[in-house]
């Protein structure tokens, strides 16, 4: 803090200062390759280590990317690559509302790439560039037994605030090319918000619904579908009561299609309201991961399968 | 071929009222989507509930074996395959791979050539007619195989009729395998199917674009050499650096912070 304030106060020193610090600060600066390296193993240590987010705790996931990856992304740069040419033609309002869809997006892609990801082998490529560069790529080769190596290559570019990645190549397919045209074509049909809409329609698809639109009744059973999350479990709760005071004696959760903890509660608590009405309940197509989460909990017997 | 007959039909309705501008790699786009609708509804009727009930019932101990089986079969192709590219070194790899998973990892059942130090290899006579300079031709989709290109395509023939499981008898015991086969590679890609379900506005083009650059990459084994920049951005499909680099030039003014 003192050359900042001897800035102030004598700004030939303060300059002189600076530039003198400068070099210094850039050699404490982590290298691209070394920042992909810290940044991907503590991820993989948490993932493996947390048993929640290997029971398929969605939520609990996508708060660890937001905490550890994402601030190591340049998301604007993302979207304008994606787009091309008709980024420019795009106003600033509509450039952000596209990076934070496109953003969204690709956080619930890179959180289902995490899920499936199951203790392979990592192979961090020795960086292939003169430390003047700025503009990098960082190679990370996932070993799995039986098949080919499959490569991870992290375009990385120098900002103010560090290495930032803007773009990803698995596999030799790079993931901002492979937007670009299915964006410029609904740009052509439908302009720049048309794709805003259309991403925002594609993103709400996955995002938790409320009760009355995910729960459908057939005779004494009841179906829900969808994503079932902590954001949406109050709502089920009432929802899912309203159809048991009504006769409801299943409830069918062969279609939800992504949970974490909050089903489980959700669960009990039905059980509960229909216990304390010595009305039967019990559940059917239970998600295995909900079946992991409840042997975690040691609660695995409270639920009656139906 | 009725079925073909009416896929044709589909597509050429279709055709209609998809858009006018076509994607100059796809020309026979709307024929290519109705045969990709035909088998993805197959895939989610067939494949996907066998493959997701064959992930569930074997355990990943036993589908890695089978696994490492049939990985072992092809190696002896993927060796054919990079000595008609010249790769001698590679070829010598996978064959020797071949000798030693097939001796002492019994059948190929153990893969203990990777920890020997030979790496498995990605080729097929597809890549081999691409690396011979032959054009990759339009994008085609093909019945129940999926992606391919006319270059691919024929490269796919070739791959199936030297495949060494057509020397297996009798016929019941090689269809058995065959179909191992097919239930194993599907059941290794349903994290990626459900992926490109949540990643893509639209899965055909999503999937047409990601199979176009990966075959790209296959062809000269992770080093494509730098494209040049079409100025048109129809036909876009930069590879790193000469278009990124320019496009993150024009960038800093168009950020929205």
């Amino acid at each position: 803090m003192t050359p900042i304030r001897s800035l102030a106060s004598a700004a030939l020193l303060g300059a002189a200062l600076l530039v003198a610090l400068s070099p210094l600060a850039r050699a404490q600066e982590l290298p691209p390759d070394q920042l992909v390296k810290n940044v991907t193993l503590e991820v993989v240590e948490l993932i493996t280590k947390d048993r929640e987010i290997q029971a398929g705790d969605r939520a609990k996931l996508v708060q660890l990317i937001d905490a550890k990856v994402l601030p190591h992304f340049n998301f604007s740069a993302m979207t304008a690559l994606a787009l091309g040419h008709s980024w420019n033609k795009a106003t600033p309002e509509q450039k952000k509302r596209l990076t934070e869809e496109f953003r969204t997006l690709l956080v619930r892609t890179y959180a289902s790439a995490l899920a499936a990801y199951s203790e392979q082998k990592l192979d961090f490529r020795p960086l292939r560039a003169k430390p003047t560069d700025t503009d990098v790529t960082v190679q990370v080769r996932v070993l799995q037994a039986g098949a080919q190596p499959v490569p991870i290559d992290y375009s990385m570019e120098k900002t103010a605030s560090g290495w930032k990645v803007y773009d990803v190549m698995v596999g030799g397919v790079s993931l901002v090319a492979n937007y670009r045209t299915e964006f410029n074509n609904v740009v052509r049909e439908s302009g720049i918000d048309g794709l805003i809409k259309n991403l925002a329609a594609k993103n709400r698809r996955f995002e938790p619904g409320r009760g009355e639109e995910m729960i459908r009744r057939e005779g004494p059973r009841m179906i829900v579908s969808g994503p079932v999350t902590l954001a949406n479990a109050g709502s089920l709760l009432e929802e899912g009561r309203r159809h048991l005071a009504d006769g409801v004696q299943t409830v069918d959760l062969g279609e939800v299609s992504e949970m974490d903890s909050a089903l489980l509660a959700l669960l009990l608590a039905w059980l509960r309201d229909a216990r304390s009405r010595e009305r039967p309940l019990g559940f059917s197509n239970l998600p295995e991961s909900l079946r992991t989460i409840a042997r975690l909990y040691g609660v695995d017997s409270l639920l009656p399968a139906s | 071929m009725r079925l073909f007959l009416a896929a044709a039909l589909a597509g050429a309705a279709m055709g209609c009222a998809s858009t006018a501008e076509r994607d100059p790699r796809d020309p026979w786009e709307p024929l290519n989507r109705s045969i990709y609708s035909f088998n993805d509804t197959l895939d989610a009727y067939v494949a996907r509930p066998v493959a997701t009930g064959y992930q569930k019932a074997v355990p990943g101990e036993i589908r890695l074996r089978v696994r490492n089986f049939f990985g072992n079969i092809g190696d002896v192709f993927i060796g054919v395959n990079n000595f008609l590219q010249g790769k001698f070194e590679d070829g010598v790899s996978d064959w020797a791979r071949f000798a030693f998973n097939t001796t002492i990892g019994l059948l190929g059942i153990h893969d203990i050539a990777t920890d020997m130090g030979y790496e498995k290899h990605n080729e097929d006579f597809g890549q081999t007619f691409g690396r011979w300079g032959a054009a990759a031709g339009p994008y085609l989709v093909l019945p129940i195989v999926g992606s391919s290109d006319v270059r691919d395509g024929i490269g796919w023939g070739f791959d199936f009729y030297t495949d060494p499981l057509n020397e297996t008898k009798p016929f019941q015991a090689r269809w058995g395998l065959v179909g191992l086969r097919l239930i194993q590679t599907r059941a290794d890609l349903l994290d990626a199917s459900r992926i490109l379900e949540e990643a893509a506005l639209d899965r055909y083009v999503f999937q047409r674009d990601a199979y176009l650059q990966r075959r790209r990459n296959l062809i000269y084994d992770g080093r494509p050499p730098r494209e040049k920049e079409p100025d048109d951005d129809a036909g876009d499909k930069p590879q790193k650096p000469a278009t990124e680099e320019k496009e993150t030039r024009d960038d800093p003014d168009q950020k929205p912070r």
